[in-house]
């Protein structure tokens, strides 16, 4: 999908290859990622490729992806899917393990792949750094030039737009995220609070550190194996209590959690009590146990509120069905930011930035020596023509330099940076 | 005479309210930094008419229950404006814009509020009895608001409802210390409206009190506050129960207003007794 205006010689097309969640089983993605995991000699390989001027490669545990802007699309994605195929150890030229994207598709992969809208979890927030990082590794190895900079550039902001304009990634689709999310709309903040821990199986500690990440003060584990409870406070940094005990340390804790074996461990009564002499501060219960640790009843409590697993799965159920709607509303920002990136994209060559320029210059020169002209009303026509002659000789002398330098550069990368200079110092910047 | 401020003031009270309840269930951002825009710009509004009732009434406007009414929703306004920068509570915005909307409503279509008031009660102290009267009222409306949302939010939580409203509503924790704050602020305000009151009274008839129902009804309004305030600041009281008392005491004090000004018991508070 290369431009039509491009003038023969310089030429810059994007190019994605991608080896990702789509395309290929986790075997081969694990294989790959091993295979690529020196970043900095695989782009080097990639680089070396002729006519690639430059690369990015993107490594997670869902994708193995090369960013790249060469001479010919078509030429730069047969030899980078050859290097990654070998990599990976696969045989076949043809493999369906690998999807190549170019021009303007490959743009729009680039913004939807840090807009998370690619991810296995959509709007998943690791993605975005990880990228960042990426590209960082391929400018420090010099893999990175100036396109792929505005390439990324681009994405990265479109990123922060679609994270912050829509609800994509604001509600935990994970159960223990959607309890945290939850305490947030009874406690202003987490901050200092006290947390319970009751049962230190590995479901337990999955929500005890998700409260830890959350900023909580402090956290009480409670097993009936007390031992159990020593070892996993210790890990924590949290206060080890035995199962006898746990009643009488009830007040204290803001957040319950319940995830022990055995059946129920706390009545209403037991939490009447605690709420007694919490003078009526709230809290909150979170019922993660099979069959489970306390009453239902308990939500019927002033000051108490009960979540149990079903209720917490329909919360986080409901949080992703919330994160595929908004994610429609993503598509259709990444689809208008990509029309708009690809106009001025197209735009970075050399004739239309030249036509762009005189132009402008034109338009100047133009309005000045009418405004001149209309206070000389004795001159005649030939005079006036003359007065034209000379304005348009000093635009041409002015701009045949520059012009000559755009036209004559060699190297890509550094046409693209004059381009990008021009554009700017005679502020042909619309589109940005 | 309708003034055409009052008509946007309205008018922007209207998109205001729309534009708050947009904000609480809508994902989209935008509506949420505007509504307290369209609300700023109909108190502008509502501020010039009131500034053209003052220089014809020579004090403000409430000589009727329809000026009186629109000047409480002024002051409501002016605090929710005041106070949005360091509390964005669209929740609160969604109840302050549409009772604003009414009140400008019928002031604009009772048309004049210049009920001329007698030479013989025109004093200093009556713009500051009533504006600390209004005021008062008007931080125990925002005091309401807080608890009726808190009410709501508890609710969706209680009865495990999740979506947008719950995470557009703040914290229960933090509504429940607004609750606390508006009412340690509003009391005072009620105190000294009461005594400025007296001090008025005192000016125009020489008797600081004259247990005239009005007057009745506000030592009661002022016993049931200091009684919910008394039990917040033991932390007796907190949460479900004072949300509930706040309700209840606003809706005492809304009923005696009107009882005051519409039924007309109200000795020289009431309408067309001015006098």
């Amino acid at each position: 999908m290369s431009s039509s205006l491009q003038k023969s010689g310089n030429s810059r097309e994007l190019t994605v290859v991608s080896v990702s969640h789509h395309t290929a089983p986790v075997a081969v993605r694990e294989k790959l990622a091993a295979a690529c995991e020196d970043g900095a000699g695989f782009l080097a390989r990639i680089t070396e490729l002729e006519g690639v001027q430059e690369a990015v490669l993107l490594s997670t545990c869902n994708r193995i992806e090369v960013v790249a802007c060469s001479d010919s699309a078509q030429h730069a994605s047969a030899g980078i899917s050859r290097l990654l195929l070998q990599a990976g150890g696969i045989a076949d030229e043809d493999s369906p393990l690998v999807a190549t994207m170019h021009g303007r598709d490959a743009a729009r992969h680039v913004f939807r792949v840090a807009s998370s809208l690619d991810s296995m979890v959509v709007g998943e927030p690791q993605i975005l750094g990880q990228m960042k990082a990426q590209f960082d590794a391929a400018a420090t190895a010099a893999a990175a030039g100036p396109v792929l900079f505005r390439v990324f550039n681009k994405s990265f902001s479109v990123a922060k737009r679609v994270r912050t304009e829509t609800g994509i990634a604001s509600r935990s689709v994970s159960v223990a995220g959607a309890a945290v999310d939850l305490a947030s709309h009874i406690f202003e903040s987490l901050q200092g609070r006290v947390v319970m821990l009751i049962g230190a199986g590995d479901t337990g500690e999955t929500a005890a550190r998700h409260f830890l990440a959350a900023g909580i003060g402090q956290l009480m584990v409670v097993n009936r194996t007390f031992e159990t409870a020593v070892e996993l406070a210790r890990e924590l940094s949290a206060t080890p209590l035995p199962l006898e005990r746990f009643r009488s340390y009830l007040p204290l804790a803001d957040l319950v959690v319940g995830s022990a074996g055995g059946g129920q461990l706390l009545a209403a009564d037991d939490v009447k009590a605690a709420l007694r002499e919490r003078r009526g501060k709230p809290v909150f219960f979170i019922d993660l146990a099979v069959p489970r640790n306390f009453h239902p009843s308990i939500n019927e409590l002033d000051g108490a509120y009960l979540y149990d697993i079903d209720e917490l799965v329909a919360v986080a159920d409901d949080n992703l069905g919330e994160r595929r709607r908004e994610a429609i509303r993503a598509e259709a920002l990444v689809e208008s930011e990509v029309e708009q990136f690809w106009q001025w994209f197209e735009k970075l060559d050399v004739v239309p930035t030249i036509v762009e320029l005189r132009e402008y210059a034109d338009t100047i020169r133009r309005s000045e020596v009418e405004k001149t002209l209309a206070r000389m009303s004795s001159l005649s026509e030939a005079d006036r023509e003359r007065i034209h002659q000379m304005s348009r000789a000093i635009v041409n002398k002015l701009l045949h330099h520059p012009t000559s330098v755009l036209k004559e550069e060699e190297s890509a990368t550094e046409e693209s940076r004059l381009l990008s200079a021009v554009r700017r110092l005679f502020g042909l910047e619309e589109g940005r | 005479m309708h003034s055409v401020m009052l008509l946007v003031a309205a008018f922007c009270y209207v998109a205001a309210s729309f534009s708050f309840s947009r904000s609480l269930s809508s994902t989209e951002q935008p509506a949420t930094r505007i509504a307290p825009w369209v609300l700023a710009v109909g108190f502008a509004m509502h501020t010039l008419d009131l500034l053209r009732e003052f220089s014809i009434g020579g004090g403000p406007p409430v000589g009727s229950f329809a000026g009186g009414f629109s000047f409480f929703a002024w002051l409501l306004v002016a605090l929710y404006l005041a106070l949005q920068s360091r509390l964005p509570l669209a929740a609160a915005g969604a109840i302050v814009a549409p009772v604003a909307f009414i009140a400008v409503l019928i002031d604009a279509l009772q048309g004049s509020n210049d009920v001329a008031i007698p030479q013989a009660l025109r004093s200093p102290w009556l713009p500051v009895h009533v504006t600390l009267a209004f005021l008062g009222n008007a931080v125990f409306a925002l005091a309401f608001a807080v608890s009726a949302v808190y009410l709501l939010q508890e609710n969706l939580l209680k009865t495990h409802r999740s979506g947008t409203l719950i995470r557009r509503l703040p914290a229960l924790e933090r509504l429940d210390r607004l609750n606390h704050v508006f009412l340690v602020w509003g009391f005072p305000l009620l105190t000294l409206g009461i005594v400025t009151g007296g001090v008025w009274s005192m000016n125009a008839w020489g008797h600081f009190w004259s247990w005239e129902p009005r007057e009745v009804l506000a030592v009661l309004t002022w016993l049931l506050y200091a009684g919910l305030l008394q039990l917040r600041m033991l932390g007796d009281l907190r949460g479900r129960r004072a949300a509930h008392w706040t309700i209840a005491a606003f809706a005492f004090l809304i009923v005696s207003y009107l009882a005051v000004n519409i039924l007309g018991i109200g000795g020289r508070h009431g309408l067309g007794q001015v006098g």
